[in-house]
């Protein structure tokens, strides 16, 4: 059953994740596809990327966007932990008897459009601020920043409506409210796969269409067009003519050609692996501030360094390196930084004619006096080996 | 057999609780040494002693910033006798004389401000020295100090200080021609407005002096208008208005100032500055404009 396998692919995702945030600490957010929509502007307009955004965002927004051209918005239906979620609450309200509450097709029509603003409006303000802003809202990140600092009492209104929501509707946010569909949906109709019905082979009980989760008619056309199908399967499941001689999923063309959920298993596998493996064997940097002319020789000082929350702390840290004291660096500068929740990474290069490893630590970790603001500055960085006193 | 592993695993994650609850109990009084320590100037024992209480509880920002701050304090009190650089040797005086004056040490200050003037010879050191002389109520040597350059075309601030100088020397008649003689407008310098509300306060001029707070209050850093607001409080300069209702309205005026929160959080979403903060050249502008929000125990000599 194409549902059974779905749903194991949809938990494992979800432990993963979770895994990742409660027992790891991992940065998750520098795996959701969203993120990499938030930073392109940033990252093209100004060479880094807000909060603790990574380039593994924009690996993830292509491997999603490239599965969506080829197999429709599977990332929805297998991978999403909001649409997880929300699919496994309309099917424990099935199972106790209770209904999704079917909303007329117009309505439903001029709901999903409400996608669009939202993501106009996410995307508008997040590019002018070049800051996440939204995360006080996103009920995704209140799940993975473990009751982060953003995270205010608005990240669980939206979450519990999600949730009270999903009780009574089928996937409300998924359908009408997420921006990420808002992208999806209109590529997704270039797809090459879709649900494919051979009117000779069906009997018309109109099981499908009860079972579409997002409700396409699908008793009524010859191949799922609908931006918002998402390959799920479960009209295929709920078919009861045998051996898929009413309904298959396959690229569009005749009925006869098909593909199988093992296909689909293995593609995503493959370009998951893609685009997990490219960022994580080339990991370019989030932020980067460089100054000077780079010398025939550099010194570089690559170490973990806490806490490198975001692109607001490696501002500071910039700050800390362009200190005009004792430890100043002179010559050539170059910070490549890694944010992350709990440690990040820096590599410092710099010019070993004028200075050494032990002046880029103590410029670093040593409390800085600003004559022209009179003003001490006190570093919260903790390089990987260092002593309470940033000796 | 079950339950004894139940029992002994429950013992040793009671036993691993309170060691660690003893080792912050240990760093918290290893702390309060060290607070101790530097209020009677023993800076070296102060660094040692918070070095020792960060290592004791090395989660705690507070022991280890302060571990840093006192160490560096330390260090530069060191390299100051044997600094040639005059620039980097003023550099140095000033960041003993503001971190000094922050920690309400005086008399050290006074020893340090004593070498900037004698060195550099200016009004702006001289007023440094001044006012250092005023927390110390070395009033006549404060007097001493300015004097000679209130004949030199003296900046509006100098003059204000000499005015207090005058009043706290009982010579009120002379204070009243500088306050006559120098404007002071909302935009002014926040230093001017700080100096001015405090002789307006001592002249007797009420409402003049919470008029002045009020402005004052608005233009600090939200992360340094506690600090302003207690020295105001027990400063015996503004004593004819801390005792009024409107000065106790006047207490809880608000910054009007936009500070970063960049030392906290994972990121800038709560932050008044997220919308302007966020580019490198933003981070540039505010390097030389004033990031505030770090936690710090910086002196602001601009208020005080």
């Amino acid at each position: 059953m194409i549902y059974r396998v779905r749903f194991a692919v949809q938990a494992a995702f979800l432990v993963m994740i979770l895994a990742g945030v409660f027992l790891f600490h991992n940065n998750v957010e520098a795996w959701c596809p969203f993120g990499g929509v938030e930073a392109l502007y940033t990252y093209f307009h100004e060479g880094n990327l807000p909060c603790s955004l990574g380039i593994s965002n924009f690996y993830s927004l292509g491997a999603v966007l490239l599965v969506t051209l080829l197999f429709r918005n599977v990332f929805c239906s297998y991978f999403c932990p909001i649409g997880s979620i929300s699919e496994w609450l309309g099917r424990l309200m099935s199972r106790l008897g209770r209904s999704p509450v079917i909303v007329p097709r117009r309505l439903d029509r001029v709901l999903s459009l409400l996608k669009f603003p939202v993501l106009l409006l996410i995307l508008f303000y997040t590019y002018r601020a070049s800051e996440l802003l939204f995360r006080s809202f996103d009920p995704c990140y209140a799940l993975i920043s473990r009751h982060g600092e953003d995270i205010t009492f608005w990240s669980y209104v939206v979450s519990g409506a999600i949730i009270i929501g999903s009780l009574f509707v089928s996937i409300p946010f998924c359908r009408w409210l997420c921006p990420l569909a808002a992208i999806l949906n209109p590529l997704s109709r270039f797809g090459l796969a879709r649900i494919k019905r051979n009117p000779d082979g069906c009997i018309d009980c109109g099981k499908c269409a009860v079972a579409c989760k997002v409700d396409i008619p699908v008793d009524e056309v010859g191949q799922v067009t609908a931006t918002q199908c998402s390959s799920c399967g479960d009209c295929i499941d709920a078919c009861p003519v045998e051996d898929n001689q009413a309904l298959v999923w396959g690229p569009s063309s005749a009925f006869s050609r098909r593909w199988s959920q093992k296909i689909l298993l293995i593609s995503l596998g493959l370009i998951i692996a893609v685009a997990v493996i490219i960022p994580t064997l080339f990991p370019n940097p989030s932020y980067i501030y460089e100054r000077g002319e780079r010398p025939a020789e550099i010194a570089v000082l690559d170490v973990e360094i806490t806490p490198l929350t975001c692109r607001g702390k490696c501002s500071m840290l910039t700050l800390f390196l362009e200190r005009d004291d004792e430890f100043l660096i002179s010559g050539y500068l170059k910070l490549e930084a890694w944010p992350a929740p709990s440690s990040g990474r820096i590599k410092v290069s710099f010019d070993p004619a004028h200075n050494s490893v032990d002046i880029v630590k103590q410029a670093i970790t040593v409390a800085y006096y600003d004559m022209l603001e009179d003003k001490w500055w006190i570093s919260p960085f903790e390089l990987s080996v260092s002593d309470p006193a940033g000796n | 057999m079950k339950i004894r592993f139940i029992t002994a695993f429950l013992c040793l994650i009671a036993l691993m609780t309170t060691l660690v609850s003893a080792d912050s109990n240990e760093a918290a009084k290893l702390f309060a040494k060290g607070n101790e320590q530097l209020s009677k100037a023993d800076f070296e024992d102060a660094a040692k002693t918070y070095t020792e209480a960060a290592a004791a509880d090395p989660e705690n920002a507070e022991y280890r910033t302060q571990a840093r701050l006192v160490s560096r304090v330390v260090t530069i009190r060191g390299n100051l006798k044997e600094e040639k650089d005059a620039k980097r040797w003023e550099a140095m005086a000033r960041a003993l004389h503001s971190y000094y004056c922050s920690n309400d040490l005086y008399s050290e200050a006074k020893l340090v401000d004593r070498q900037l003037f004698d060195r550099l010879k200016n009004e702006d050191t001289a007023g440094m020295l001044a006012e250092t002389l005023l927390e110390l109520n070395e009033n006549k040597e404060a007097e001493k100090i300015l004097k000679p350059y209130q004949s030199q075309n003296p900046s509006a601030y100098s003059q204000m200080l000499y005015g207090i100088i005058l009043v706290r020397l009982d010579r009120g008649e002379e204070a009243h021609g500088i306050l006559h003689h120098v404007t002071i407008q909302n935009d002014s310098d926040v230093q001017l407005r700080f100096q001015g509300a405090r002789l307006n306060a001592l002249m007797g001029h009420g409402d003049v002096a919470l008029s002045l707070l009020t402005n004052v209050f608005e233009s600090i850093p939200p992360s340094r208008l506690p600090e302003i607001k207690e020295y105001v409080r027990n400063n015996k300069d503004f004593s004819s208005i801390t005792g009024s209702d409107k000065f106790a309205s006047v207490l809880k005026t608000e910054s009007k100032v936009a500070e970063s929160k960049c030392s906290g959080g994972t990121s800038c979403g709560g932050c008044p500055k997220a919308t302007s903060c966020g580019s490198a050249k933003a981070a540039k502008t505010e390097q030389t404009e004033g990031c505030s929000g770090h936690d710090h125990s910086g002196h602001d000599h601009s208020s005080k």
